[in-house]
């Protein structure tokens, strides 16, 4: 399983935890890539293989625009 | 409206808007040329979903393979490199109307061409649909009048039928479908033009056209022209009859022109071809009868629980040197109620419409006919059956029996009668009048080539003086006994008036 975390900053290690624990739970493996994306804005974006779940604030300022 | 105010309402709306986090899927573009692009990821893709590349430009998932999925583009102008980000937006395809998009020229996304402003949605209509199913349909009984005489009389068309127009190029096949628009004028029919494939001069002249007649104020169109990209001319027909279900569902009578589908047939093997998907016959897409018939069979009538309204089709077909038994033609033949056969060598010899009534059908057939011209037509056909079997002895005439010659007479008029100017549409009651006096012997004496100076002189004679005979037609649907008798007055006082016509 790829994974990519891409955020504004880097991630603080408890961050890093969190995720870890999350993925091993549901997809059973801990490794992932960090990636800076100052596009983001702020928030983070993690692609799993070809599912991306969007949680930043240029996902959000892209729904209101189309809103 | 003061700045603070609008800026609280703007506040107001913005925090109003809960964005939550999305879920999609994601992929990169991998190869790309030609309109079209290879991307792989992208797992969660719906078949004919929309997809955005870059956050920009818009894409259809057509191709959708083990380890990649192609993708045709909508736009062609957009600056699309390989490794760009591609995401699924969760949509399929549909296209915005409202009752403002009526009397506008719109491209199949719903984008205006005309020059106006943007038309505002009531309504999003999926392009993809699946057909009202039996039990929704009615029969087709009401007629849809073309003003066409040799149509209206011998090859009636009802409101819910597919009727093809099929024949060469140049022959006046765009002539009859625009005529039939041009009629519809009080006949409370909605009508939508779909242009796919067209020079882009011929569609201004068209819309031109409709605005003089004031036919713009109940006509949509439709445009994919020559020189927009495959996937548009491939959409083309599926938006028309998506705009024309809006007002299906409102339970009014559509009218949908695809002029012409061999064009569309060839912008879907252009996409089919370099998405590498299997060539059948004549390089066609083995699902090219599907693409027709899944759009034609959503022309429909519906029953009063579902609206009563109705989808009328009027596909046109291009064929090359007549033959009419090539791939697509025989496709869609074999989809339609019927077909109306234009053949060059009838519109070089004169006759315009060039229409062939020996090998035109319409299979709803006189249950869309009123009863007034049935009563007239019957007798009109088998005239003319007479006179094309013996057409061939027409250059004996002078060594014929009298009843053969009486024949070919009779026959070379009602053949004349039927001539009509593309643009000139004739009300039901003024084309059984007409046919009336022709086929009961009131042209007879008149000669040959004057028959088309006496139909246009009787008929003004007719809504000038006798205008009383047309509305009692009109109001009984039929010829009644007195109104007949008046008829044949009128005939004949007529042909009275002009005895220089006379043989």
């Amino acid at each position: 399983m790829h994974i990519v975390v891409e955020s504004v900053i880097a991630l603080s290690s408890n961050q890093k935890k969190k995720l870890a624990d999350l993925f091993e739970k549901k997809y059973g493996s801990r490794e992932f890539k960090e990636k800076i994306e100052p596009t983001l804005l702020g928030g983070i974006r993690v692609t799993v293989g070809s599912t991306q779940y969007d949680s930043s604030l240029f996902g959000s300022l892209t729904q209101m625009r189309n809103a | 409206m003061s700045t603070s105010s609008f800026f609280d309402q703007l506040k107001e709306r913005i925090q109003a808007i809960k964005p939550i986090s999305t879920v999609k899927s994601v992929g990169h573009i991998t190869a790309f040329g030609d309109g079209i692009a290879f991307v792989d990821g992208l797992d969660e893709v719906m078949s004919g979903e929309l997809v955005l590349i870059n956050h920009s430009a818009f894409a259809l998932a057509l191709n959708l393979n083990k380890a990649s999925v192609g993708l045709v583009l909508l736009d062609p102008s957009t600056k699309i490199k390989a490794g760009d980000m591609v995401e699924t937006t969760g949509r399929l395809l549909s296209i915005g109307v409202s009752d403002e998009i009526i009397g506008r020229v719109v491209n199949p996304l719903g984008e205006v061409l005309d020059g106006k402003s943007q038309i505002s949605v009531s309504k999003y209509q999926s392009l993809e649909k699946i057909a009202p199913g039996v039990i929704t349909r009615k029969s087709v009984t009401v007629p849809l009048q073309t003003g066409i005489k040799a149509i209206d009389a011998m090859i009636p068309i009802g409101r819910g039928q597919r009727e093809l127009i099929i024949g060469d190029r140049g022959t006046g096949k765009s002539s009859i479908a625009l005529g039939t628009i041009l009629n519809q004028k009080s006949e409370n029919v909605i009508c939508v033009y779909v242009a796919i494939g067209q020079k882009r001069a011929f569609l201004a002249q068209t819309h031109a056209l409709l605005e003089k007649a004031g036919a713009m104020n109940y006509t949509v169109i439709v445009s994919a022209s020559a020189s927009d990209p495959a996937s548009m001319q491939f959409l083309a027909p599926y938006s028309g009859v998506s705009i024309a279900e809006y007002f299906l569902e409102q339970g009014k009578d559509v009218l949908v022109i695809y002029d012409d589908l061999s064009k569309h047939a060839v912008a879907y093997r252009e996409i089919s071809l370099l998405l590498h998907r299997p060539s059948g016959r004549e390089a066609y897409p083995g699902d090219v009868f599907y693409l027709h018939s899944r759009l034609l069979e959503r022309a429909c009538r519906l029953n009063e629980d579902f609206g009563g309204g109705s989808i009328t089709a009027l596909p046109i077909i291009e064929t090359q040197a007549g033959d009419v038994s090539a791939y697509i033609p025989t496709n869609v033949i074999s989809i339609t109620d019927g077909q109306i056969y234009l053949e060059a060598d009838l519109f070089n010899a004169g006759t315009k419409p060039a229409i062939n009534v020996g090998l035109s059908v319409s299979r709803v057939g006189s249950a869309a006919q009123l009863k007034a011209m049935k009563q007239v037509a019957g007798k009109m056909r088998l005239d003319l059956a007479q006179y094309r079997e013996l057409a061939a002895f027409a250059q004996f005439s002078s060594d014929l029996d009298p009843k053969t010659k009486a024949s070919l007479d009779r026959g070379a008029r009602v053949a004349a009668i039927l001539n009509q100017v593309w643009d000139a549409p004739l009300s039901v009651e003024e084309q059984v009048v007409v046919i009336f006096g022709a086929t009961n012997g009131y042209v007879d004496a008149v000669k040959v080539e004057l028959a088309s100076l006496w139909e246009k002189s009787f008929l003004e004679y007719m809504r000038l003086q006798k205008q009383s005979i047309l509305d009692s037609i009109k109001k009984e649907q039929k010829i009644t006994d007195e109104t007949e008798k008046a008829l044949r007055l009128a005939l004949q006082s007529f042909n009275d008036l002009h005895h220089e016509w006379t043989i």
